[in-house]
């Protein structure tokens, strides 16, 4: 499903982007770390990425979130802003200055959406940030789009 | 005097005059004149006349009356509390004025700034206090927005769910929703009662929200004092000297009587003190009736009732200034539970509605102890009419304050000039009366007067207060001193706030302070 559904989205998005054709990603399973403590929403975006063919992982703590981090690196990372022990923006912060990790796709996800929030996570590093409470699609779509933009490597 | 070298100095270069011409044309010596110009002697208005005559400046330009004030401002903030510390050097601001004028107005704009902003700092700080939780909850109640959006949007969308999926998600949707409701029920009761969870930052405030919590009455002291005024009380005797008796043959306590001069323990100004080795309980013999009746009773309370006070204090979790606090206002509430019996003293404040003169002349006790009784009668099967209690002194400094979650009263500097405890000093020794209205719209009922504690002799300056009380204003028909303000519309009412700089009537005439709410 999720062949189709890039290959359309490309389309009608991305014009200037070549459609990627689904044998190219075939061997590629995506997968994506939700960073959430709230078990709910946890729930939710799991079965919605889970719909587009990824592979999920869930972190209920900042100090999790970079343990699964080092561990099992994802293509792409949801997280949240307001997490025990580590939050987001600590998260973000030392994510970004780790060789490994530092190309790893991130969509912050957060309640917090004040405008020195999201420029905040953005300066520190983060790919987008939607602020809760959001629209499915929005941020099944964000999603699809960042893994889109990862460079393909043969 | 003010040295006034420095600037001699410069306005003598500014003319192109040297120092030998100018002090040949006066007729002193160069090297005197030297001295003068570096501060090393002081000069009268005689020589200071040739001076400005010679250089052709007006007197003033050497020694401005600004600089008199500047001296005397930069005196006054090294008494700073800023400065404790610091030691000063109380000469130097003649120094500095005359060296550094400039420096010197400096120091005092950066210093003024500091103290507005201080200002600014502290009424904010008193909104903010409530905050990290309401930044808590609506972070949690937009968590629970998103899932509940989330679910139903999957729910609508999806067709072909399975049915342990959709059954999972109508659950969460349902939990979610109960959540939602009660995160924002207790929201709101945060915000509609915001004494019950503010937590203060003073221990004056702590002890004050240790009382709220426990709403002012404690059952244990209640029944303490009622038994032991059935021991003590003596039908042949007056209440003092059945104290004095039992006292001595119970404890083996001496009270003996002194001038209030013989003190030596700071914070009690001469009025009782107790020595351990002796068991003496020695009394100022200027101290009132009312006052000598309480502090013997406080004493004997602390000695009968010390395990049960102590265990209220362990059961509240309290420690350091805050502890010593909340055992003086114990100490204070169960003297005062013994003095006026809880419930002949509700049924008096009820027949006379509330009278502080007549329940004076019925139960002994100053206009003081009185109004501090009213705050304590909260049984719940007997309740009297809430009240709020505040004493402050003429220059504004609070001593006892007890509020209620519905009835603010102003914590330190900067209060309302507009509050019924400031005007009562007007009319000192006179019961005085408002229907205040706070800027959100709700009414009160104030009643105050001042009260003078004489400590010294004829002349010495009296201690003086002004205690207010007051109460919601739907309880004004139980009290007598609502009648006359009553039922007069709007022209009894005075507009009024807590605190200048966050009261929000902006053409207010008795501003002290801008407000900072236009500024939020």
């Amino acid at each position: 499903m999720i062949f189709t559904h890039l290959a359309n989205h490309a389309k009608l998005n991305f014009n200037l982007i070549e459609p990627i054709t689904p044998g190219e990603w075939e061997p590629m399973h995506k997968t994506v770390l939700i960073a959430e403590d709230e078990p709910y929403i946890v729930q939710s975006l799991s079965f919605l990425l889970e719909k587009e063919g990824l592979e999920v992982d869930v972190a209920v703590d900042g100090r999790q979130t970079l343990d699964m981090l080092r561990k099992n690196p994802p293509d792409i990372l949801l997280l949240d802003l307001m997490m025990e022990h580590l939050t987001g923006f600590e998260v973000l912060k030392i994510l970004r200055s780790e060789g490994e990790l530092k190309d790893i796709k991130v969509l912050v996800l957060s309640a917090k959406g004040q405008e020195n929030d999201r420029r905040r996570v953005m300066e520190l590093g983060a790919d987008k940030f939607i602020t809760k409470p959001y629209a499915n699609n929005n941020v099944v779509q964000s999603v699809l789009e960042l893994l889109q933009s990862i460079p393909q490597t043969q | 005097m003010i040295p006034l070298g420095p600037r001699l100095r410069s306005v003598r270069k500014k003319k192109g005059v040297t120092q030998s011409s100018l002090a040949r044309s006066i007729g002193i010596s160069v090297s005197y004149l030297n001295l003068i110009e570096h501060n090393k002697r002081n000069i009268g208005p005689d020589l200071v006349a040739r001076l400005t005559r010679a250089l052709d400046i007006d007197p003033e330009h050497l020694s401005a009356p600004q600089d008199a004030r500047l001296i005397h401002d930069l005196e006054n903030l090294a008494a700073e509390p800023l400065f404790r510390d610091s030691r000063l050097e109380p000469k130097a601001p003649r120094d500095i004025v005359a060296n550094h004028p400039r420096w010197a107005q400096g120091i005092l704009k950066l210093y003024r700034t500091h103290q507005t902003s201080s200002e600014a700092l502290e009424a904010l700080s008193q909104r903010l206090n409530r905050d990290p939780y309401l930044v808590e909850s609506s972070h949690q109640i937009m968590n629970i927005i998103t899932s509940i959006r989330s679910f139903s949007e999957i729910l609508e969308e999806v067709p072909d769910l399975p049915d342990d999926v959709r059954n999972s998600m109508a659950t969460g949707i349902s939990a979610e929703s109960r959540k939602l409701g009660s995160t924002a029920k207790a929201l709101f009761e945060f915000i509609n009662e915001p004494g019950k969870s503010l937590r203060s930052s003073t221990p004056a405030d702590q002890v004050n929200d240790f009382l709220i919590d426990r709403h002012n009455y404690f059952e244990e002291l209640e029944q303490a004092a009622t038994s032991l005024r059935a021991r003590i009380e003596n039908s042949s005797h007056r209440l003092s000297d059945a104290l004095f008796d039992y006292l001595l043959a119970k404890h083996g306590t001496q009270v003996k009587f002194r001038s209030p001069q013989a003190r030596t323990t700071p914070g009690t100004a001469g009025r009782y003190q107790y020595d351990k080795k002796s068991r003496t309980l020695y009394l100022a013999n200027t101290l009132p009736e009312a006052s000598a009746r309480f502090q013997l009773t406080q004493h004997l309370i602390e000695l009968e009732y010390g395990d049960i006070l102590k265990g209220i204090l362990k059961s509240a979790d309290l420690t350091g200034d805050v502890y010593q606090g909340a055992l003086r206002a114990l100490l204070n509430y169960a003297a005062s539970a013994f003095l006026f019996p809880y419930e002949a003293f509700l049924e008096a404040c009820e027949k006379t509605r509330y009278d502080i003169q007549l329940l004076r002349r019925t139960f002994g006790g100053s206009f003081e102890q009185i109004c501090h009784r009213f705050t304590t009668l909260k049984r719940s099967d007997a309740p009297g009419v809430p009240f709020a209690f505040l004493r402050v002194d003429p220059a504004g400094n609070i001593s006892k304050r007890y509020s209620l979650p519905n009835l603010p009263l102003p914590r330190g500097d900067g209060a309302c000039p507009l509050l019924l405890a400031y005007r009562a000093f007007l009319t000192p020794g006179q019961i005085c009366t408002q229907i205040g209205a706070l800027p959100e719209g709700e009414q009160y009922l104030y009643i105050a007067r001042t009260v003078s504690k004489h400590v010294g002799a004829y002349g010495e300056p009296d201690r003086m207060y002004a205690i207010m009380i007051a109460c919601e204003i739907h309880y004004i028909d139980q009290v007598l001193y609502g009648d006359q303000l009553a039922g007069h519309g709007d022209q009894h009412i005075t507009p009024i706030g807590i605190h200048c700089r966050t009261c929000p009537r902006s053409s207010c005439q008795h501003r002290a302070h801008g407000s900072v709410l236009g500024t939020l």
